[in-house]
Parts: C-alpha cells; sequence; structure tokens
C-alpha cells in the first residue's frame, strides 16, 4: 500500500482530516504537491476503497471512503497478526 | 416559536431563549474575536445538551487543527464523530459555488447524522472565490436556503476588516436582508485595554438584548461577563465614561486628593 512518499502523505492527510472532501488539485495543494503527480496514487488508493470519488460540476472530487479505510485497516492488521503468528 | 439555544446561558438571555429555529445566523466580527470558539461551542452544546447533531463546514483551516483547538476548550470533537453526531467538513469554497455542490458535498454526511445545526466557515472564502461578475448574495443565498431546507439551522461566520475603533456597519456585508439574525463581536478600547463586545444588531421576528456586553473566550470557552453600563461611544470606538460615572470618578479624586491633604 505505502510503495510511494505520495501515498504515505495522502494517508496521513485523509486520517487526520477525515471529513476532507476536495478536488485532485485541492487535495494536491493540501500536501504541497501538484495534481498531476498526485493523480496515479490516488488512482490507487480509489481502486482499493480508501478513497472515494465522485463528480461536482464536472470535476472528480476525492475523500476519505470511511468503511473502506476501516476495512483495509482492518485487513492490514489481519495480515501482520498472521504473519506473526507463523513467526512463532 | 421553538428556540434553538447555544447553551451558553448569558447568550440565549440576550436571545431571548436563544435562536429561532432554522433562522439563518451570521456571526460577524474581526480576527481573534473568538467567532470559531463561539461557533464551535454552539454546535458542541446542541450536541451534549441538546441531542442536536451538528456538522462544521470550514474552507480554511484543515481539520486536525480545529479538533487541537476544539480539545483545549474539553471538547472532543473525534468522540462526537466516531457517535455519528458531528462531522467536520473541509472543502474549497468553489466546489460549493458548483451548480448542485453543497448537495453532492454535504447530502452523504447530512443522511448520516440527520443534523439540525451547520456552522458554515466563512462567507468571506466564498466571496473570495466567486467567479469575475458573480453575485455574492445570490451565492450566499443559495447555500443558506439549501441548509435551511434540510431542516437545518445555518450559522455562517464572517470576518470584517476593522481590528478596533470605527463602527460596523452592517451594510458593509451586503448580506444583512440574507440573515435572519446578527451577532457582531469586536474588540474595543477601554482604559488602555483591550476589551471584546458582543452585540446583537438584528433578529427578524423576536425581540432580544440590545446592550452591548462583554465576553471573554475562558479555558471553558465563550463567557458573557456583562455590560459595558458605565460608557457612551463604545460601538464608535471611542468610549467613554457616561456623565455621572465622571461626576463620581471627580468626586473620589477630589476626595482622596483632600484627604492626602489632610494627612500632612
Amino acid at each position: 500500500m505505502l510503495s510511494s512518499e505520495i501515498k504515505g502523505d495522502l494517508l496521513v492527510l485523509f486520517h487526520k482530516n477525515p471529513g476532507l472532501i476536495d478536488s485532485l488539485d485541492g487535495v494536491a495543494r493540501r500536501i504541497g504537491r501538484v495534481g498531476t503527480a498526485i493523480q496515479a496514487d490516488v488512482q490507487d488508493m480509489l481502486s482499493v476503497h480508501i478513497l472515494g470519488s465522485r463528480q461536482v460540476g464536472g470535476r472528480e472530487i476525492i475523500f476519505l471512503d470511511r468503511s473502506g479505510d476501516k476495512a483495509a485497516q482492518e485487513s492490514i492488521l489481519d495480515y501482520l497478526k498472521n504473519l506473526k503468528g507463523k513467526r512463532e | 416559536m421553538t428556540r434553538q439555544k447555544t447553551g451558553i446561558v448569558e447568550l440565549d438571555a440576550m436571545l431571548h431563549g436563544g435562536f429561532l429555529e432554522r433562522d439563518a445566523v451570521m456571526v460577524a466580527g474581526s480576527a481573534g474575536t473568538g467567532k470559531t470558539t463561539l461557533s464551535l461551542q454552539h454546535l458542541v452544546n446542541g450536541i451534549t445538551k441538546f441531542g442536536e447533531p451538528g456538522i462544521y463546514l470550514t474552507f480554511e483551516q484543515l481539520p486536525d487543527q480545529i479538533y487541537r483547538d476544539a480539545e483545549n476548550f474539553g471538547w472532543d470533537l473525534k468522540k462526537l464523530e466516531e457517535q455519528d453526531k458531528f462531522r467536520l467538513v473541509c472543502t474549497s469554497p468553489d466546489l460549493l459555488l458548483e451548480p448542485d455542490g453543497a448537495g453532492q458535498l454535504l447530502d452523504s454526511t447530512i443522511k448520516d447524522i440527520q443534523p439540525r445545526r451547520m456552522v458554515i466557515d466563512s462567507l468571506n472564502h466564498l466571496e473570495m472565490y466567486l467567479p469575475r461578475g458573480g453575485d455574492m448574495r445570490k451565492e450566499a443565498y443559495r447555500v443558506l436556503n439549501y441548509v435551511k431546507t434540510k431542516g437545518i439551522s445555518p450559522l455562517a461566520i464572517w470576518e470584517t476588516q476593522q481590528t478596533a475603533g470605527q463602527a460596523f456597519n452592517v451594510t458593509e456585508v451586503g448580506m444583512s436582508f440574507l440573515v435572519d439574525c446578527i451577532l457582531l463581536m469586536k474588540f474595543v478600547e477601554i482604559d488602555s485595554a483591550m476589551k471584546k463586545a458582543l452585540v446583537i444588531m438584528k433578529m427578524r421576528g423576536s425581540d432580544h438584548d440590545k446592550e452591548l456586553k462583554e465576553y471573554a473566550i475562558t479555558p471553558q470557552g465563550f463567557k458573557i461577563q456583562g455590560s459595558f453600563s458605565d460608557y457612551e461611544g463604545v460601538m464608535s470606538g471611542s468610549p467613554h465614561k457616561v456623565a455621572s460615572e465622571r461626576f463620581v470618578d471627580m468626586f473620589q479624586k477630589a476626595s482622596e486628593k483632600h484627604k492626602g491633604g489632610l494627612s500632612h
């Protein structure tokens, strides 16, 4: 999941600000970048349902998919638990 | 008439029981007067004292700053979010100005928590992002009406320019007719100290306290402390003691001088 620094920045931004709903450019500005630089990472996070999107006035807006994010966190936790179990 | 209490006892008394339900309220004041604190307290009290969920819509500050500032007053906004009684929504004003922007941005949140109160922080940001030739009053009217039609009472923040001195002219906003109630917060200089004053400038359809009150932002939040009854001209920016108070001062000073003279 954290295959890039941008994904890490986005994850921190949305976890600290779960009520953030903004355009690609708006989100990018909030982490000191431009829209084109974060586009690919946003797409990855949309595909695993950590982020959600919808259209407003012809523009795509991005927000934290609270249920998708919770599910992702749970599966990461399960994975880590299993990993620990296997090692023991 | 159903009243919506702020939960700040002295302010509710000034409002003769609270804001009228679904009235659009404007909290106007310059930077540092405590508009955000008052608005947040109105929302938090709505949830914790009156069972009315609320949304804080911000364009300026990132939510993590608001969570932190609220925590300083003992308000755990994250916990209220977990309980689905509160949402802090942060977005860009230009998205809200899109046709059906308000609906696209807020409908799901409104469905989730069924709010009764909403703070919009601030109308100045909407104005900043208005396209050239756009009419701010029309846009503000549209946004406030969207909120009202959802059964939510909107409270909009408006940051005024003046820091001290000069009376606030409500028509400067040009939107005073759009809102039903205006609370003005401002700094006043009295006896070489900066104090904070609040007045209800307008409350459509209801009587209200017309007196100017001193207030402070305490560790518990917004607190009204009393009136400026000994002073005149506070709103004009050049307050002076009323004649009777001046006479009392003069008499006391003369009396002290006389006592000092006798003691020598």
